[in-house]
């Protein structure tokens, strides 16, 4: 859920108490529809993981963190799921995906991961 | 405003310090500071300090202050920590300034000193994230190398900068650092053992990150008059910046800038009176290779997108029309995150006055010098040049 | 004007299948021998998986398809037996990520692969009392078995929802009969542990699922006064498929509306999924009104029989149908099986 800004129509996700392009403190909820581009991506390799994710990286080894630059505006960052490192690049389509993201004092920590739109 | 000098400096090697606590390693440190002062100082004269430290290792996280107290026996006086991550000693440099110039005190230190070495590596890489956005950028998978590596990877897309121009930093870092019996790492390094190291965080391999390290920088600050009693080559401070920027990346509007370097810069230049094409040398922020391509372009060396372009051509060299991190920089010198700011002031200061410990490394006629110093990915930075 | 209350039914379903997916000959590889005869492949969750994020997709799904907002869903319920959390209600973190309200009851269901069914039971209890107009079922399962024993060969991964309401319907359950059938060791796995098991001991789980499986059929069909004759389609999960397919001829179905064995051939065992899996397919791809009569055995718990007429005219949103999801896979083989299945963390 985004909050769209009533002084200058801009969307920021995620909700903020003031707008990053005017300031302003009123906003609106708006519905994003999870789709996006990728505006960056890295592919963390051994080493350069925090500790929530020494797991991941030990099971899973290298993994794919994105700035995914949304539809409606705002970009997020969050991990790549169910993607190659090859048929990664600026400017690929993306959607997002609900996954588990790490786990800490024991509970699961669930967010949005994206994942490349695909047909097959 | 009152004139500011600095008359001693100090740094301990920058690497492992085992033996070593955060306090041990700032008293030699201090001590190294005052006996720079060369005509004598007694460090009962030091009315305020400000020390820069993050607190990763070591141990003592809260009331710092006393320990730099102990260490440089100077309890009594007020002492503050101050933390802006990695340019935690670059504003304490400016605090220990400010309160000189603003004729409060008339002798103040500025230092820092960090232990990294003695934490486990999910521990350490811990702390490698909490400087950056927590929230998003830590819990979406990303310690610093990754907030770095995607600033890398828009300027190759919209300037064109070739990896191995991030490449060719490291071993001009490497090969300064050579000759710097006080850096971590004192190996040259070819550009092909760059190239084809392991990837970190792509596009930047591990020749393009700063290691982490132990270390401690000092330096005494004192009004221009008074200052000339205690050193014979005090070294003024001309122009002092800092800016801030927004937390996370990804909330920036153009990943390829540091728009709190640029802020910091431009106060810095306008102090002093002077331009970029002015600077004899500078020591920046590398700790990523791409940080010093960015710094080019934010300290006004060059243009927008040129940065690749002036490391390939060699400008940046000792030599060259304007060296950079002739101490070997983050890269080669080390990254003891609350010492490195100071740590800047202590190789510009000896450059200045020609007393570099190695000559090979000496910039020949260095007039002006230029200390930039980053915190985290960019969100605090502090500009300070010095001139004899 | 009289308001007339339009009666209770399907509206709409979703499914999720994940993309991952390990062919019979990798387990031939690894151990040298792979148990279950019916499983060409199946589905496997990524380590960013489980049940949770596979209720929140088939969820999601199912609210496209119907065109209904989350805010609409009056409850949710969550029926699944590798619930991520034994305490801590799985369903509210799915409502909760669907964007459903706060003032949505919730529920959740385990402990048995029958549990698919009675909770869409319960669900159409919920909206048949006018506690609420529209409630949303999911099941969703990924249960292990030992690595180095023979029930994990089968273990699949997968999820369904379904959404009953009042405002359009696309099916109706015209009744059913819920039997309960105590018997030990046919699977089971107790508190605290993550594995399934059996006893395999055969003939005994034969005699049992048998006698449950066929009561519960017939007692339907005698309550409802229908005969085999009248059902286009009957399902039993909770069995092996071929074990399903020998009880269905013995109950006088014939061959031909016994069908999709060769979905759980794709996907293997399910779990508590598996019969809103195939309920899917059902008002996913029937064209025409349909009679079906669909039996969920849990084994040491009974067995739910459902008999349910589909109209045929569910459409899905591009892209999510069963087998578009089917259709969607990489394979992997099975040391990556054993990573993204997390069989070597410590517990």
């Amino acid at each position: 859920m985004g909050a769209k800004c009533k002084s200058c129509g801009a969307v920021n996700f995620p909700a903020t108490f003031s707008c990053l392009q005017c300031g302003g403190a009123a906003f609106e909820p708006l519905k994003l529809s999870g789709k996006g581009t990728i505006y960056c991506y890295t592919t963390v390799s051994r080493g350069g993981a925090p500790p929530e994710f020494s797991t991941q990286q030990n099971l899973v080894g290298a993994y794919h963190v994105a700035v995914v630059e949304l539809k409606e505006g705002p970009k997020v960052v969050a991990q790549l799921t169910n993607c190659k490192a090859e048929e990664l690049k600026i400017g690929l389509p993306v959607e997002a995906t609900f996954r588990r993201i790490y786990e800490d004092d024991g509970m699961v920590r669930y967010g949005v991961k994206f994942m490349p739109v695909r047909t097959t | 405003m009152r004139q500011v000098a600095v008359i001693g400096v100090g740094q301990t090697k920058f690497g492992d310090h085992p033996e070593a606590s955060a306090g041990d390693l700032f008293a030699r440190a201090f001590n190294d500071a005052v006996t720079d002062a060369n005509k004598g100082f007694d460090p009962k004269l030091i009315q305020e300090a400000y020390v820069g430290t993050l607190g990763v290792g070591g141990g003592q996280l809260g009331n710092f202050s006393a320990v730099v107290g102990e260490a440089a026996k100077i309890t009594g006086v007020p002492i503050t920590r101050v933390e802006n991550a990695c340019a935690s000693s670059g504003f304490a440099f400016r605090c220990a300034y400010l309160a000189v110039a603003s004729g409060i005190c008339d002798v103040t230190l500025a230092g820092g000193v960090e232990k990294m070495r003695d934490l486990s590596p999910d521990r350490l890489r811990y702390w490698l994230g909490v400087s950056g956005d927590t929230e998003w950028e830590r819990l979406a998978g990303m310690t610093f190398a990754g907030v770095y590596a995607l600033m890398a990877q828009r300027h190759i897309h919209q300037y064109g900068t070739k990896e191995e121009q991030l490449h060719m930093i490291a071993v001009k870092n490497h090969k300064n650092g050579a000759d710097n019996p006080k850096a971590q790492l004192q190996r040259a390094i070819t550009l092909d053992q760059a190239n084809k190291s392991a990837s970190v965080c792509h596009p930047l391999r591990l020749f393009d990150c700063c290691p982490t390290t132990d270390g401690a920088s000092a330096a005494i600050l004192c009004d221009l008059e008074t200052a000339r009693k205690f050193s014979d080559m005090p070294v003024r401070v001309l122009g002092v910046g800092a800016g801030t920027d927004r937390l996370a990346l990804f909330r920036r509007d153009d990943f390829t800038t540091l728009k709190a370097t640029i802020f910091a810069a431009r106060q810095a230049y306008d102090m002093a009176g002077l331009k970029p094409k002015d600077i004899s040398l500078a020591e920046v922020h590398d700790c990523f290779t791409i940080a010093e391509i960015m710094a080019y372009e934010d300290l006004g060396f060059c243009q927008k997108g040129e940065g690749g372009k002036l490391i390939e051509e060699g400008i940046t060299q000792i030599g060259g029309r304007i060296p950079v991190n002739p101490s070997g920089g983050l890269k080669a010198k080390g990254h003891p995150i609350g010492a490195t700011g100071v740590g800047q002031i202590y190789e510009i200061t000896n450059q200045l006055r020609g007393k570099v410990e190695k000559s090979t490394r000496q910039v020949p006629n260095a007039k002006y010098g230029l200390a930039h110093n980053v915190g985290g990915s960019g969100a605090t930075a502090t500009v300070h040049i010095l001139g004899l | 004007m009289r308001l007339v209350e339009l009666p209770v039914g399907i509206v709409g379903c979703g499914v999720y299948v994940p993309r991952q997916r390990i062919k019979r000959e990798e387990y031939q590889k690894a151990w040298g021998y792979f148990a279950p005869r019916w499983v060409e492949e199946k589905s496997v969750a990524d380590f960013d998986e489980d049940p949770i994020t596979m209720a929140v997709e088939a969820s999601s799904n199912a609210l496209r398809n119907t065109g209904y907002d989350p805010s609409l869903l009056d409850a949710l319920y969550f029926a699944s037996t590798s619930p991520p959390y034994a305490e801590k209600q799985n369903a509210t973190t799915i409502a909760t990520a669907v964007g459903c309200r706060s003032d949505t009851a919730t529920l959740d269901v385990s402990a048995s692969t029958r549990c698919g069914l009675s909770a869409l039971l319960s669900g159409l209890d919920y909206v048949n009392s006018s506690r609420g107009k529209t409630c949303l079922i999911v099941a969703s399962d990924s249960p292990s078995g030992q690595p180095n024993g023979p029930l994990d060969h089968q273990l699949g991964a997968g999820a369904a929802a379904i959404i009953l309401g009042r405002d359009i319907t696309n099916g109706t359950v015209e009744g059913s009969v819920s039997l309960t059938s105590e018997s030990l060791g046919e699977r089971f796995r107790r508190d605290g542990h993550r594995f399934v098991t059996t006893l395999e001991l055969g003939r005994y789980h034969d005699a049992a699922s048998e006698a449950t499986i066929t009561s519960c059929v017939k007692e339907l069909m005698k309550k409802l006064g229908r005969s085999t004759k009248d059902y286009d389609f009957f399902a039993i999960v909770g069995v092996d498929p071929n074990r399903g397919l020998e009880l269905a001829k013995k109950l006088g179905f014939e061959e031909t509306k016994t069908a999709l064995s060769s979905v759980l051939a794709k996907i293997g065992d399910t779990g508590a999924a598996s019969s809103l899996i195939m309920l899917s397919k059902l008002l996913e791809s029937s064209s025409f009104k349909q009679r079906v009569l669909l039996c969920a055995y849990g084994p040491g718990s009974g067995a739910d029989a459902l008999s349910i007429v589909v109209e045929g005219k569910m459409k899905a949103a591009e892209g999510l149908t069963l087998d578009e999801y089917l259709a969607r896979k990489n394979y992997i083989d099975y040391p990556a099986y054993l990573r993204t299945r997390r069989f070597y963390e410590n517990s």
